[in-house]
This record gives structure tokens, C-alpha cells and sequence, in this order.
């Protein structure tokens, strides 16, 4: 090795600190994993029952997860947990849908549980930041697939767009299935 | 001067180096998230300079950068699971600003310029008296513009320090006086008048000779 690289002494000090680092950092994830998942878990229920009416709310103790991210009563409505591509990373999507046995068009409320996107440039998807999502609860999935991207954002958007798609595709066999004809014992705890 | 005050005052990472903006920028538009980032920026420096000036003669010199920020790294994720671990809600505030620090260049500059070359004592107070000059920079930016742009201030302290801490607010306009303040245009403008109220007192006060003292260490003892 020559005097401009590394030599073995220094590859050695390189690997002592790497391995410093990675140790800390495995203590401390062994160390708060737990008080975080329970974090991300209340606030996931929180957000759940913030898209359920009231009546909807008393019904929560009796949901069934059909598989393991989608939550239902068993009746007109559901809950599923989606992943989309964002601009920087995955969002994190909680989306209630809805059917009417009418004919109306289903309902799609959506709401982000997690994201890496822009601030102030893609965080209009965070409710907690912008009405934009709120503002949009009574839309249908096909409103949600014409709908006019966000300038600056599309990519931001276009997981919106892709979300609204993938719950359609994946609740609508569920919701024609019905296939929840008894509820489950009471008890059965929400799951995030 | 010593170590900490020149820090503190003279070389202040943001107004007198405008390292950081970024972070201060953002982050300032409330009291509790200025304090939750420099809380976040502080303890992240003191550790960094911390670990690599107690490791100094180990680092091999053509690896430094690699290995300052695999440190800074390091302690940049600590942080993170710290506060999202104790600190939900204002984690989800700022996590963003918070996941960046590790590319901060007042942080990489201290650790590259005074922690790799001066003992642990003196990197410390170097990480102390740096970490506080940027703490009150962001404090007093997040308090003009929360004052300003939402009438308040001290709101929302409870994210940080618990429930009894949401009655430390104190309601300063019924009606927010300059909303703009909360924008990133307001954030510029203020910061602007600041940088050039502290460069006024700078040239008002400083002598020659004090020119010569404020120079930065950077030679080897």
C-alpha cells in the first residue's frame, strides 16, 4: 500500500470506530424500539378513530383485520394501511373507504401517518400541516384518479393518485366478498 | 476570550459564520421548535466533538471526513430515536431538520477545525460555547417570528417538557401583527435585520486588535 492510502494500523483504528458507532447504535435502538412502535401505534389509532363517526367509533372493539392491514367492522366500511412511493422515500398512508349499497359512488378518505417529503413543498399531504387532504374526504376513488396533479409536487401527488388506486383494487373484491358475515368475539383489540 | 465565549460571541456559528442557516431557518417559526433543534444540534456537537477529539490519534488523516461523519452520523441517529422515542410530537415537527443535522456544516466545521486538533477538554467547551451561540440565535429568531406571526409566546412548550408546561404560553396580540413572520419570506427578512444588527455592534465595538484575537484556531498545538 502506498503512502497516500491506508494502512493496515489505520484500517484497524476505521474498524474500531465503525464498530464504536454501530454498537451505540444498536444499544439505543434495542433500548427505545419499543416506546417507538408504541408511539407509532397511538398515534396510528388515533388517526383511525379521527376518520370514524362516532357511531363508527363504538363499533372499533369489534373490527377484524382480514389479513394484516386491512380493518374492517364487517359492515359498509374499512380501513387499510397502504405504502406509497414519495419523492424522498415512502409515505405511509391510513385510508378509509367507504360503500353505499345505492349505487353511490364509493368514499375515499386519506389521511399520512409517515413521510420524508419537502417541507413546504411536498408536506402539503400532512395533515397535521395542511388542510389539503381533509378538504378532499368526500371524494370518490375516480375523482381521485382525474384530479389535476400538484405543480412542484407530482411525484408527491401522484402517491396520492396511486394510493387511491391501490385501495380501490384491493377493497373492492374485499367489500363485493363480504365474506365477514359474523363478527368476531368483542375484545378483539385495533390494530395499527 | 476563551474557548466557550468565543463561541458563544464572537465566532457565533449563524450570525457571525451564517453556518446552519438552513436549520434556523426552518425550524425557527415557534420557541419549541427552536429549542427542540438546538436541544437536538447541542447534544449531537458535544458528542461529536467529544468522541473525535478522544480519538484523534487514531483517525487516520486521509479517512478524517469519512470518519467525522460516520461519528456525526452516529449522533445524529441517537438523536433521532431519542426524541422519537420521548419527544413524539415534536419529532414529527421537526424530524426532518432533525435527520439532517448530520450534514450541518457548523457541526462538521468544529469537529474538522478545533475538535480533530485540540484535547477533549477544549473541545468540549468549543461544542458548549458553539452550541449555545446557535441555541440563542435560533431562540431569538423563533421568538420574534412566534411573537409576531402568531401573537404568542412559549406555546406549545408542553411537547417538550410536558403537560404542566402548556401554561407557559403567554398571549402577547389577540390578533398576530406580521403573519408573514412565520413564512419562509418572513424567516429571510428578520434574519436579515438580525445578521445586520449583530454585524453593526460587531464593527462598532471591535477593535484591530480584537480583529486579530477573533481569528478562528486552527493550528495544531
Amino acid at each position: 500500500m502506498n503512502d497516500s492510502g491506508l494502512s493496515w494500523r489505520s484500517l484497524l483504528s476505521l474498524t474500531l470506530i465503525a464498530a464504536i458507532c454501530g454498537s451505540v447504535l444498536v444499544a439505543t435502538n434495542q433500548f427505545t424500539a419499543p416506546k417507538i412502535d408504541a408511539q407509532r401505534t397511538a398515534q396510528a389509532n388515533a388517526l383511525m378513530r379521527s376518520l370514524l363517526s362516532p357511531a363508527q367509533r363504538q363499533e372499533v372493539d369489534w373490527t377484524q383485520e382480514l389479513d394484516d392491514r386491512i380493518i374492517t367492522v364487517c359492515s359498509d366500511w374499512w380501513l387499510i394501511h397502504v405504502t406509497e412511493s414519495g419523492y424522498a422515500g415512502p409515505i405511509e398512508l391510513l385510508a378509509y373507504w367507504q360503500t353505499f349499497d345505492n349505487g353511490d359512488a364509493s368514499l375515499l378518505k386519506l389521511r399520512v401517518l409517515q413521510h420524508l417529503e419537502t417541507p413546504g413543498i411536498g408536506d402539503f399531504i400532512d395533515h397535521r400541516r395542511n388542510n389539503y387532504l381533509p378538504a378532499r374526504d368526500n371524494l370518490s376513488v375516480a375523482e381521485w384518479q382525474s384530479m389535476d396533479t400538484v405543480s412542484g409536487a407530482t411525484i408527491t401527488h401522484n402517491a396520492l393518485r396511486q394510493a387511491a388506486t391501490s385501495v380501490a383494487q384491493r377493497l373492492t373484491a374485499e367489500a363485493q366478498a363480504r365474506h365477514c358475515d359474523t363478527r368476531p368475539a368483542p375484545g378483539k383489540g385495533v390494530a395499527s | 476570550m476563551n474557548t466557550f465565549s468565543r463561541g458563544v460571541l464572537v465566532n457565533n456559528p449563524a450570525w457571525a459564520q451564517l453556518l446552519g442557516l438552513c436549520p434556523l431557518l426552518a425550524v425557527s417559526n415557534s420557541v419549541v421548535n427552536a429549542l427542540g433543534l438546538a436541544l437536538a444540534s447541542g447534544f449531537v456537537l458535544l458528542g461529536s466533538n467529544l468522541m473525535i477529539s478522544s480519538l484523534r490519534h487514531r483517525i487516520p488523516d486521509v479517512a478524517r471526513l469519512p470518519c467525522f461523519v460516520l461519528i456525526i452520523a452516529t449522533f445524529t441517529t441517537l438523536t433521532v430515536m431519542m426524541l422519537e422515542a420521548y419527544a413524539f410530537d415534536l419529532y414529527s415537527r421537526i424530524a426532518l431538520f432533525v435527520q439532517i443535522i448530520v450534514t450541518n456544516c457548523m457541526i462538521l466545521g468544529r469537529t474538522e477545525v478545533f475538535a480533530s486538533r485540540q484535547p477533549v477538554g477544549r473541545a468540549v467547551m468549543d461544542a458548549m460555547g458553539t452550541a449555545l451561540g446557535f441555541a440563542i440565535a435560533l431562540l431569538t429568531l423563533g421568538a420574534i417570528r412566534e411573537a409576531l406571526g402568531q401573537g404568542t409566546l412559549l406555546d406549545d412548550m408542553d411537547l417538550l417538557f410536558g403537560p404542566a408546561a402548556a401554561s407557559l404560553r403567554i398571549d402577547l396580540f389577540s390578533t398576530p401583527p406580521l403573519s408573514l413572520a412565520l413564512l419562509p419570506p418572513g424567516a429571510f427578512l428578520i434574519a436579515g435585520l438580525a445578521f445586520a444588527a449583530v454585524q453593526g455592534s460587531r464593527n462598532a465595538v471591535n477593535t484591530p486588535k480584537d480583529e486579530a484575537d477573533n481569528t478562528l484556531t486552527t493550528e495544531r498545538p
